[in-house]
């Protein structure tokens, strides 16, 4: 592209940069929109979130020269659709995934037909959310389409009807403030729609100037830490070269397997080992598959053995297709992926049947991929995701449309509801019924959470300075303080409204067990009913002080 | 007056004074600590504190089903005397017993051709045995004769009710008496499950539920839903307990005040040494009649 060009109609290769240039330019206005959450809690960020998103695409339109316009668009929405992080990198991964069903069989794009693309991407993104609201990204993207219609209808030319998109997008992004109470109080647009009018009028400039985009994200210093957990499934750098996969039938079920899950963890990485007392199924990530193998004899013999070279394939595809290929054997009827932080909540999770536990919550929203990883990594016929966070919901539903499996999201907000879902669950029952009676169970535990403010905000009413200690009642702000104490009593006074006869304390990793032990006391003094149980467990999970549930 | 024996088994979990004030016989099931068998004598021998004090310490409890020889030993008696006898025994679901009785029964048939024994499935267990046998001592001293018994029996054995609960669940998984894969039990979480007999006379667990206070509301509901009429039901109430009598009362004590035409109090027993083996100490069951058990 140069300068002198009229830019009535885009390419393959053109609309490869211009969605390069849109991930750079989010990546760079990432702590701008970030700014813009107005929730005092510490939370995912929406620009980092979105970023991610879009950033996932570029990347992989990177590694690819000389694609038609569809082949770059429809590479595009799945690169978003895998890379998709919290609920606005969900829309704007649908969004694009409407805007390549749209240019499906196209070599080039015109005006009218970019102005149709955005629309179907504005469909798609509203049929794919519930209830979907007003002043969101949603509505910018809605408004910039309405736009692009009229425009392409005056003159059919990509440049000119992207730019009126965007004159649209803008006046429509101004008008979320009143649109959303909260924002209003605040006095900020909406991130989400921040980040569409980002991504619009990068394309916009790029397309004008003609240059070459470049995409180069920053490497922050202050990832949130549980992000290393999961982060194996996304190098691109491959360490370990062997995908080895393989199912032992045990000599003797009651043999311990620790041992071996040790050695397994010392030998390479990206491991998942399932011992069900009858078989240990392994997948691992090595450098040495033979000795492996070898060390995998003393426990049973193999039933199945399967090891790939990964730098010549990827690996998703293997695990997804060792793990549901007609052979597989011992496929169960039910599997669980659950999404959360911190050791000791894990292990509760596990405890109660789920078999794979994705890192992730408040303030680090796992992306569809990893959801989808772990879906892969699970030899069941049926699924269910706990996304466990209110923020994490959209992203599990995009990973049942992404796998063959069944997949059943169970819309839990709170690590609470997650285990409360489990208990309502039947292994004697059907997958519906069971939809049902989990999402019942969900619905009849409170959730408290104590953390900190993580910026002075005045939200709600509530004059609220950073380093308070904030508590939540079912996601919704109850009481901000310095002293923990009055937050304590403010929770006693909620549960003693409620009929609730079971509290059960999960302490953070920043909270040590004395302190957590006094929490308990004073909670326990507040609480005006005798027969309330109250039981304490150390949930090490980060952000929060504390979770309490009451049921 | 009737003149046929009526019985159950040691497993029935009703005093040996009720029996006896009843009129009805009992077969002995045994029981091992560390090895060493006792017989099932209701508490008579060893009682039923010490026996879960024990378990408690981590003496090993095992429990052995009567064979068919023990049957035989139990009923030639009464033949001798020319009496039929019809046993309640404990659910084919949960032992092996009934095998044994009918292997008995068999050759009992052959030895003894003109006298009638009846070994009945109750498809139930505990103080639930206790309130069918209850209801059947009732009907035989209205005069029915012990065709008609055996043939009511068991065409109603499946309307006692069974639920309970328990808040200790160490013992469940030893025995082995619950499957493992069929509920999931969070010791960690403080999850008590609420189980009940199945149509087949099966453990069942139903819901898991967190916390007493939780579950204790929960088993009362059950009886809301399940008990004939409902809240209005007028039969008896049989519970037991294996050493948690306070919980077996504050269940009671909401039964009492919710179910105000229920006949006579609530029966709270003990749970023996033979079902308490397999459950040990902290569980609570409430059985009544209702509908029919369909699932």
């Amino acid at each position: 592209m140069s300068e002198n060009i009229k830019h009535d109609k885009i390419n393959g290769e053109d609309y490869k940069n211009l969605i390069i240039s849109a991930a750079q330019s989010l990546e760079d206005s990432k702590e701008e929109i970030n700014d813009l959450n107005v929730f005092p809690v510490p939370d995912g960020d929406t620009g980092s979130n979105m970023s991610m998103t879009v950033g996932n695409a570029a990347k992989e339109l990177l590694k690819n020269d000389n694609l038609t316009l569809d082949q770059t668009a429809e590479k595009t929405a799945k690169a978003m659709l895998h890379g998709a992080r919290g609920n606005s990198g969900v829309i704007v991964s649908l969004l694009f995934r409407g805007i390549a069903k749209g240019l499906k069989n196209s070599f080039e794009c015109d005006g009218i037909a970019w102005a149709e693309a955005l629309k179907q991407g504005v469909e798609a993104a509203y049929g794919a959310v519930d209830r979907p609201a007003e002043g969101t990204i949603l509505t910018v993207a809605r408004k910039c389409a309405e736009a692009a219609e009229q425009a392409a209808k005056r003159q059919n030319d990509f440049e000119y009807v992207l730019g009126v998109a965007i004159e649209a997008a803008e006046k429509a992004l101004d008008e979320t403030i009143n649109q959303n109470p909260v924002l209003e109080k605040a006095g900020v647009v909406d991130a989400g729609g921040m980040g569409w009018l980002v991504v619009m009028k990068a394309m916009h400039q790029t397309l004008k100037t003609g240059k070459v985009a470049t995409y180069e994200p920053k490497v922050s210093n202050e990832e949130p830490r549980e992000r290393a957990d999961f982060s194996a499934f996304e190098t691109e750098e491959i360490t370990f070269g062997f995908c080895t996969e393989f199912i032992v039938r045990k000599h003797d079920g009651d043999s311990d397997t620790q041992g071996f899950k040790k050695y397994l963890n010392g030998m390479g990485d990206s491991l998942v080992m399932l011992d069900d007392g009858e078989i240990i199924k392994v997948h691992v990530h090595t450098n040495e598959p033979h000795a492996v193998l070898g060390e995998a004899l003393k426990y049973g013999v193999y039933e199945t053995v399967k090891v790939e070279n990964m730098r010549t394939q990827h690996t998703n595809k293997l695990v997804e297709e060792a793990m549901s290929a007609p052979g597989a054997k011992s496929e169960k009827e039910y599997g669980f992926v659950s999404v959360a932080s911190g050791s000791g909540i894990e292990e509760m999770f596990k405890e109660l049947g789920v078999d794979i536990v994705v890192a992730g919550g408040q303030t680090m929203n796992p992306s569809c991929e990893d959801i989808y990883n772990a879906v892969c990594q699970i030899n069941a016929k049926n699924i269910f995701i706990l996304p466990n966070n209110k923020n994490i919901i959209m992203t599990s539903n995009q990973v049942s449309e992404m796998s063959d499996k069944n997949i059943k999201v169970i819309p839990t907000r709170s690590v609470p509801q997650g285990f409360s879902a489990l208990l309502g669950f039947d292994l004697e029952a059907d997958v519906d019924a069971n939809f049902e009676s989990m999402s019942e169970m969900a619905k009849t535990v409170d959730t408290m959470q104590v953390t900190y403010a993580a910026r002075n905000s005045n939200f709600d009413g509530l004059e609220i300075k950073e380093g308070d200690y904030l508590s939540l009642y079912n996601d919704k702000l109850l009481k901000n303080d310095s002293s923990l104490d009055n937050i304590i009593n403010a929770l006693a006074d909620k549960i003693n409204e409620s009929e609730k006869s079971f509290v059960s304390v999960y302490y953070g990793e920043d909270v040590s067990k004395e302190e957590a032990e006094d929490t308990l006391f004073k909670l326990e003094k507040s609480i005006d009913n005798p027969s309330v149980e109250l039981a304490l467990y150390q949930g090490n999970q980060p952000v929060y002080y504390y979770i309490i549930s009451a049921e | 007056m009737s003149d046929y024996i009526l019985a159950t088994c040691s497993t029935a979990d009703i005093s040996a004074e009720h029996l006896k004030a009843r009129n009805i016989d009992y077969v002995k099931f045994s029981f091992y600590l560390d090895g060493k068998e006792c017989a099932d004598d209701l508490g008579q021998t060893i009682s039923f504190s010490d026996f879960y004090q024990m378990m408690r310490d981590g003496v090993d409890t095992k429990t052995s089903q009567p064979n068919a020889q023990q049957f035989k030993d139990f009923i030639v008696p009464y033949f001798k005397e020319g009496k039929d006898v019809i046993i309640l025994n404990l659910s084919s679901g949960l032992s092996g017993a009934q095998t044994s009785a009918n292997i008995a029964m068999a050759e009992l048939k052959e030895e003894y051709p003109d006298r009638k024994a009846y070994v009945i499935d109750s498809l139930g267990a505990s103080s639930g045995m206790g309130l069918l046998v209850d209801k059947m001592a009732d009907l035989r001293d209205a005069g029915m004769s012990i065709d008609d018994l055996y043939k009511w029996t068991e065409e109603n054995k499946l309307k006692v009710h069974h639920w309970f609960f328990s808040t200790d669940l160490t013992f469940y998984v030893k025995g082995g008496r619950v499957s493992k894969a069929a509920g999931w039990f969070g010791t960690v979480l403080k999850i008590c499950p609420l189980l009940n007999m199945d149509l087949l006379g099966h453990l069942v667990p139903r819901e898991k539920i967190r916390g007493k206070a939780n579950v204790i509301k929960q088993i009362v509901k059950k009886m809301e839903q399940f008990a004939d009429c409902g809240l209005d039901y007028d039969g008896k109430c049989y519970m037991c307990h294996s050493d948690c009598y306070e919980d077996a009362r504050a269940v009671a004590d909401i039964i009492e005040a919710k179910f105000p035409k229920l006949n006579g109090k609530v029966l709270i027993n003990s749970i023996g040494t033979t079902i308490g083996s397999h459950t040990g100490p902290g569980t609570v069951a409430v059985f009544f009649f209702g509908k029919e058990r369909n699932d």
